[in-house]
């Protein structure tokens, strides 16, 4: 077969340029550190490296979102704990209150404290998180949620919670609102309350209330009427349900609820048995405060007061249930960052073992390339200097 | 009367004239094209006489170009086609760099974008996450625009350089038309020889043409070549030529016809042309740019429009509807100036999720209008009747028509090459930025039930009472009023749906518990509105619903690295094939140094012989005279 000089040439040329084209590719490949730099080298791996780089973006939000929410949750964690506290003092004071032999100068002291216990917790209720945002307004966020008035409190917040995203599909509440954690709790036991009229002359005083029988409570009001030795109760429309002879201590029972009174009641003297009501932990306390500062008459700061300790340990029980719903989400967040830590690492590397050069075969790729390419030129020199040229005298 | 010296003296003129062929092959050892010559010696014949014939000498028949025709025809078809892949591939290799670049594409700014409305979502009142929001939506949107630019900027690259093919390939017929009047010239003026050095001169410039644009030849019998392109248009008819035209196609100025010829004799060659860096650029543009600009503009559409549909449904910081986040790219309609009839067309965007990212030709038959799809002909059904209140709804696209169209008005329809470039932020003050929900639940604390809401959300921003304050008011454990009218049953997780909005309450309501649905403040910290917004992130906005922008945007880049990466296979292969047509041609036409210089010394020696001939005539002659001196 016949070659001409230009092929010989040509292919010596073409190989040597193959080469050199195959040692350029490696060495990019080297001094990147990537295996490939754009789809066309590799599309599939390139699909998968740029999904996996998304995803990567989107758990270091995630991360963020997670420890912005546990700064939050800690915070209120951190604030309801103080509530619970100034809670459980105002129920010491409530208790000593309740001492019969208590000086007037005595009952200014605890009146006093009462007052400062008061206010303390209208600071804690309005506490920012120190970036401006109140804890407990829910998503309104630019001015203080409670306030205190002759009615109660007043609640200027709403009842949104903002929700933060901290896993894909997965929110996490960031707090509580006001209403829920100091709007809400019920008074008395939780479903029924009994006290006193305040036109009680006679030394009564609510001994235990207990509600044996849930079936038989209908939620209705039913009133108990004392008169010469005598109880009645009634109910709202006035029907009695019961009656019997009046003892202290001896158990009243009317619509699945046991009642006992100690003292004896003038006639005429009455109590209310109604259900439950939303009563703010303001109103508990200040109801307590009034009673200390101005409730002369012995029986009824008794009455008042076993109100108040009922209404109190509600409103205390309340905010133990949020604080450990705040620790469950605060664990959940812990999973949450520990599950999002090993999956970004387990992603790394996934587009690692993708994207990054194997530093060992491409050098070794390289080193057989370069011996390749010294043959291909050595060849070529020793091939192009044979020619019938030089032997012609 | 044939003698020694006249023997002689034929030799030498012979081998003269044979060495000036060596030679000239060797000088011509390294020329482009160049096909090798070969002296046919031939003897004289001899006169007769008694003895026999004694012979003449030695004379030249010719001197024969060494060339196949066949193999000459495949390397110019490979020519051809190795042009037409390595301009695909070095454009469409430019395409994939674009799009793969971690600073000129979307990846990033897209994915970083709903990051930013994450972040937003967890501290709405904080203006620097607003901020950052817009900020984000600001580069992505330039983002977008970059690599609108640049495609923009290959597209009229992909002008030019058809523009300067089309001339390369108009200069080149030209000279070949002249050399076929030449050769002709030169071979009758030589009684038949072909002029051989022309012949070689012209196939140079016809694999040159091949790699313009893909030819056909056949040879005439005057020595004279046709030439045809591909698709059978003729280029050059003996010493006349028909040049190729490169216009702006008829309905817009950014792309481009191909026609041969001038005046009525025009034919268009837009879609059939084939072969050389033409048929590469035309591949090319048909292929990887069109679809590629109309990918990116259908990715821009569904960005703007989804994010605005979800942005109008929350409320801003001063408690009013968000406004548009995107200005939504606009539809281009282009008019046929051949279009007699007084018709206007306009198109909007309806659904993104049903844009295709196609070209559309609507055309009327005198009767009723039609759509097609522009590429492939094929005709797209649709809905409605094309007036303002009932458009025809098509691929995505609201189509409104007014005025009185004549027969075969045509308008072409480009939804979404461009719109990638339109895409813009329309909000610049943070406060304006919708990240509240519209409306906000609340349970009265008066409430005896465990009833508790839920879940609330905007279904439909447009309904005009979605503001107003309700109240659900619970008339027994399992059934409630809205604003006094019903009762409903209440099931537990079941959607309560009124006046656009929905909520599902879960737990056991009292009888007497209240609800209440009331619009959000100004000044709000809620942040449903840019959770939703965020949730775009995996939404399914293209394709019927079925795909992510993310996802658009990575098919996008997928499709073009797979045609980048076949065309640079298709190059490779093509150059290897090139390789060898040129190595079979060599084989027969190329010149062999060692050949030629074992030919030197062969008739130097027949050079050397032939003079010592003469000078034996001329001893010969010396005797004889001497014979005869007195």
């Amino acid at each position: 077969m016949r070659i001409s000089t230009d092929t010989l040439y040509r292919s010596g040329v073409t190989a040597i340029l193959d080469r050199q084209t195959l040692l350029v590719r490696l060495q990019q490949r080297l001094a990147s550190g990537l295996n490939f730099s754009t789809a066309a080298e590799a599309p599939a791996a390139y699909a998968e490296v740029m999904r996996l780089d998304n995803r990567l973006v989107e758990l270091e939000r995630y991360s963020a979102t997670v420890s912005m929410a546990q700064h939050r949750l800690q915070m209120e964690e951190s604030t309801l704990a103080d509530v619970t506290e100034s809670l459980q003092r105002v129920r010491e004071l409530t208790l000593q209150a309740n001492n019969g032999l208590l000086s007037a100068a005595d009952r200014q002291a605890i009146g006093a404290e009462l007052q400062e216990r008061l206010n303390e917790l209208l600071a804690l209720s309005n506490r920012d998180d120190g970036a401006g945002h109140f804890l407990f307004s829910g998503a309104g966020g630019t001015s203080p949620p409670f306030a205190l008035s002759t009615s109660g409190a007043v609640y200027s917040g709403d009842q949104q919670v903002r929700q933060l995203t901290v896993s894909v599909g997965q929110q996490i509440a960031e707090g509580d609102s006001g209403a829920e954690v100091f709007l809400r709790p019920r008074n008395g036991t939780g479903i029924v309350r009994v006290a006193a009229d305040t036109a009680n002359t006679g030394s009564a005083v609510l001994d235990q209330i207990a509600l044996d029988d849930p079936a038989n409570w209908d939620g209705d009001s039913y009133t108990v009427d004392f008169s010469a030795g005598t109880y009645e109760v009634r109910n709202s429309a006035n029907v009695v349900v019961t009656n019997g002879i009046y003892q202290p201590y001896m158990a009243i029972q009317a619509a699945g609820t046991t009642l006992t009174f100690s003292g004896i009641p003038s006639d005429g003297d009455r109590f209310e048995l109604t259900p439950s009501e939303s009563q703010d932990v303001f109103q508990t306390v200040s109801n307590i405060l009034d009673t200390v500062d101005n409730e002369t008459r012995s029986a009824h700061r008794q009455n008042r007061l076993f109100n108040g300790l009922q209404d109190l340990d509600r409103a205390i029980d309340h905010i133990l249930a949020i604080r450990a719903r705040v620790g469950g989400r605060l664990q959940a967040l812990d999973d949450v960052a520990a599950a999002q830590e090993s999956l970004s690492v387990q992603l790394q590397s996934a587009r690692s073992e993708l994207r990054d050069v194997d530093y060992a075969s491409v050098i070794s790729d390289l080193q057989q390339q370069l011996v390749s390419l010294q043959a291909a030129q050595q060849a070529f020199m020793k091939v192009q200097g044979l020619s019938l040229f030089d032997y012609l005298r | 009367m044939s003698d020694l010296l006249s023997i002689g003296t034929s030799a030498l003129q012979a081998y003269q004239r044979t060495l000036a062929t060596v030679g000239h092959n060797i000088a011509n050892a390294s020329t482009a094209g160049y096909t090798r010559q070969q002296v046919q010696l031939v003897s004289q014949a001899g006169s007769a006489s008694g003895a026999g014939f004694i012979g003449a000498g030695v004379g030249i028949a010719q001197i024969q170009r060494l060339a196949d025709g066949y193999s000459t025809e495949r390397l110019r078809f490979d020519a051809a086609s190795q042009a037409q892949a390595e301009r695909l591939q070095v454009m469409t290799q430019r395409v994939d760099g674009l799009l793969s670049d971690g600073r000129l594409g979307l990846n990033e700014a897209l994915t970083r974008f709903y990051s930013s409305l994450e972040a937003a979502a967890a501290a709405p009142l904080s203006a620097a996450a607003r901020q950052s929001v817009l900020s984000a939506a600001q580069t992505l949107s330039d983002r977008f625009q970059g690599l609108q630019h640049e495609f923009e900027g290959l597209q009229a690259e992909v002008g030019e350089r058809l523009s300067l093919a089309a001339e390369h390939a108009n200069a080149l017929t030209g000279a070949i038309a002249d050399l076929n009047d030449r050769i002709a010239l030169e071979a009758g003026r030589t009684g038949g020889q072909a002029p051989n050095d022309l012949l070689d001169r012209r196939d140079q410039l016809l694999e040159q043409l091949a790699a313009q644009i893909g030819i056909t030849t056949t040879l005439q019998d005057d020595g004279a070549v046709n030439v045809f392109s591909m698709d059978g248009q003729a280029l050059v008819l003996g010493t006349h030529t028909r040049e190729i035209h490169v216009t702006a196609d008829v309905y817009r100025s950014d792309h481009w016809q191909l026609t041969v010829g001038e005046g009525a004799g025009a034919v268009p060659i837009t879609a059939s042309v084939q072969g050389g860096t033409i048929g590469g650029l035309m591949e090319f543009q048909r292929l990887v740019m069109d679809p590629a600009m109309g990918d990116l503009g259908r990715i821009a559409t569904g960005l703007a429009m989804s994010v605005n549909t979800q942005h109008a449904q929350g409320v801003d910081l001063l408690g009013q509807f968000g406004t548009d986040l995107f200005e939504v790219p606009t539809v281009s309609v282009h008019q046929h100036p051949a279009n007699s009839g007084g018709a206007a067309v306009s198109v909007a965007f309806d659904d993104p999720g049903a844009v295709s990212g196609k070209n559309y030709l609507l055309r009327h038959d005198g009767v009723a209008w039609t759509l097609f799809e522009s590429s492939s002909g094929s005709p797209v059904s649709w809905t409605g009747s094309g007036t303002v209140a009932d458009p025809f709804v098509a691929a995505g696209l609201r189509i409104t028509v007014s005025g009185v169209p004549a027969n075969q008005d045509r308008f072409l329809i480009v939804p979404t090459e461009h719109a990638a470039g339109d895409l813009a932020v329309a909000i610049t003050d943070p406060s304006r930025l919708a990240v509240a929900s519209a409306v906000m639940g609340d349970s009265a604390t008066t409430n005896r039930g465990s009833g508790r809401i839920d879940t609330l959300h905007v279904m439909d921003a447009g309904d005009p009472s979605l503001r107003s304050p309700v109240t659900i008011e619970f008339v027994s454990a399992n059934s409630y009023t809205l604003d006094g009218s019903g009762p409903f049953a209440y099931v537990e997780g079941a959607a309560i749906d009124f006046n656009g909005w929905r909520l599902k309450l879960s737990g056991q309501p009292s009888i007497g518990d209240t609800f209440r649905v009331v619009p959000t403040p100004p000044g709000s910290g809620d942040n449903r509105n840019a959770q939703a917004l965020a949730g775009l992130r995996t939404r399914g906005v293209l394709d019927g619903g079925n795909q992510s922008l993310s996802e658009g945007y990575s098919n996008l880049v997928v499709r073009t690295g797979v045609h980048a990466q076949q065309a640079t296979q298709r190059f490779e292969a093509q150059s290897a094939l090139s390789a060898q047509a040129r190595a079979d041609r060599d084989r027969t036409s190329g010149v062999n140094l060692d050949e030629e210089a074992a030919n030197l010394v062969r008739f130097q020696q027949a050079y050397q012989a032939a003079a010592q001939a003469i000078a034996v005539a001329d001893s010969v002659f010396q005797s004889l005279l001497a014979a005869v001196r007195r």
